[in-house]
This record gives structure tokens, sequence and C-alpha cells, in this order.
């Protein structure tokens, strides 16, 4: 997949996520499908990496610490809190249930873990794009006339 | 074909892992955490009363949830 495109569907998970982070101001439902489509790109962008997840898992705990395991521990983490406020969402949501006729009697306690995981999920997405912020400019740079970029 | 094949399963079945960890997790939680008594009815006396023994106690309320 080239940069060009992997950009395309990382600055469209961003956008997505930002978006999905206010819904007083989408309002419920275009939260709530927006939150179940962000998983196709997320699924795309986990696909593209996933080769460095597998190789990152298997070296993680036997080497010392450098910058690829923080990145490594940052995106565990993300990947773990946007899975949290998915699970979450999904047993309190309001339209999406409607739309596939689920009755589910829910506990009160989905929604501080609904709420705590998104704003956890959004910390560690800053972090995780202001690590990666050197390759989005190395790569805005090669599209603008700049230098080629590596995979990584 | 086969190698994108191979990534999106494990992409897919290590979600699913961690999601039903996470959904495990937070119903075994909620059923370890006890039920709120129930807010009385209006026009009811305010007193709560225990269901089984009929107590106004907090300390028979919490022993007898």
């Amino acid at each position: 997949m080239s940069n060009k495109i992997r950009v395309i569907v990382d600055l469209t998970i961003l956008s997505a996520l930002i978006a999905i982070y206010y819904p007083g101001a989408t309002g419920i439902a275009v939260h709530e499908w927006l939150a179940l489509g962000v998983g196709v790109p997320v699924v795309v962008h986990l696909v593209v990496n996933w080769d460095w997840v597998v190789f990152m898992t298997m070296i993680t705990w036997r080497r010392r610490r450098d910058e690829s395991r923080v990145d490594y521990i940052v995106d565990a983490l993300l990947y773990v809190a946007l899975i949290t406020a998915g699970v979450s969402g999904l047993m309190i949501s309001q339209v999406l249930s409607q739309a596939v006729g689920w009755t589910l009697a829910v506990d009160p306690l989905w929604r501080p873990v609904h709420s705590v995981s998104a704003d956890i999920a959004t910390a560690f997405m800053i972090v995780h794009v202001t690590l990666h912020w050197k390759w989005f400019v190395r790569v805005g740079r090669e599209h603008t006339g700049g230098v080629r970029v590596d995979q990584t | 074909m086969i190698d994108i094949l191979r990534r999106t399963f494990g992409v897919l079945v290590t979600t699913l892992v961690i999601a039903l960890v996470v959904f495990a997790l937070v119903m075994g939680a909620a059923v370890a955490m006890p039920d709120p008594l129930p807010e009385p009815t209006p026009g009811a006396s305010s007193v709560r009363r225990c269901p089984d023994t009929g107590c106004t106690s907090s300390y028979c309320h919490a022993e007898n949830r």
C-alpha cells in the first residue's frame, strides 16, 4: 500500500475519532454509525502494520528500552482502550441496538466504562499521532516534491 | 493475497479475544458490585426497610443485599 493511501486512511481514522469523541455535536445516531464505520479503516491500518505488531510482540520484552518499544506500548494501550470503548459503546447503544433489534438489560457500569475508555483512547491517540508525526511530515514532503519515503 | 488474509485473520482474532476479555471483566465487576437499594416510591415512607426483615438500619441493608 502506498504511503499516500496510508496517510489518507490514517487521516480518515483521526478525523472520525475526533468527531466520535463529541456525540453532543454530531448527535447520537451519527456518533454510533460513525463509530461502527471507523472499524473498517482501523482494521486496514492494523492489517498494513500487522507484521510490525507481531514482531514487536515477540521481541518487546527481550530488548532494552528504545523508541520502538515505547511506540508498541502506546499502540497496545490505544488498541485495548479503543476495543473497550467499542464494546461498551455497543452495550449502551441506542440507535444500533434498535437497528439490529437488540433488547439488552444493560448494567449501568457500562456507561462510565465507555466514558473513561473513550477518554483514555483519545489521550493515547494524541500520543500515537505525536510519535509518528515525523512520518506524516516526510510523506507530506514527498508528495509536495520532496524526498522519497520508506514504508516505516 | 494469502499474506493479507493471514494478517486480517490475526487482526480480527486478536480484536475478538481482547473484546471478550473486556466484556468478561466488566460483567464480572458488575456482578461483584452490590445493587443499590431501590428509591422509595412517592408517597411512601422515606425510611428504607430491608425487604427480608423490615429492619431500617443501613448495616441491615448491606447484610441483606
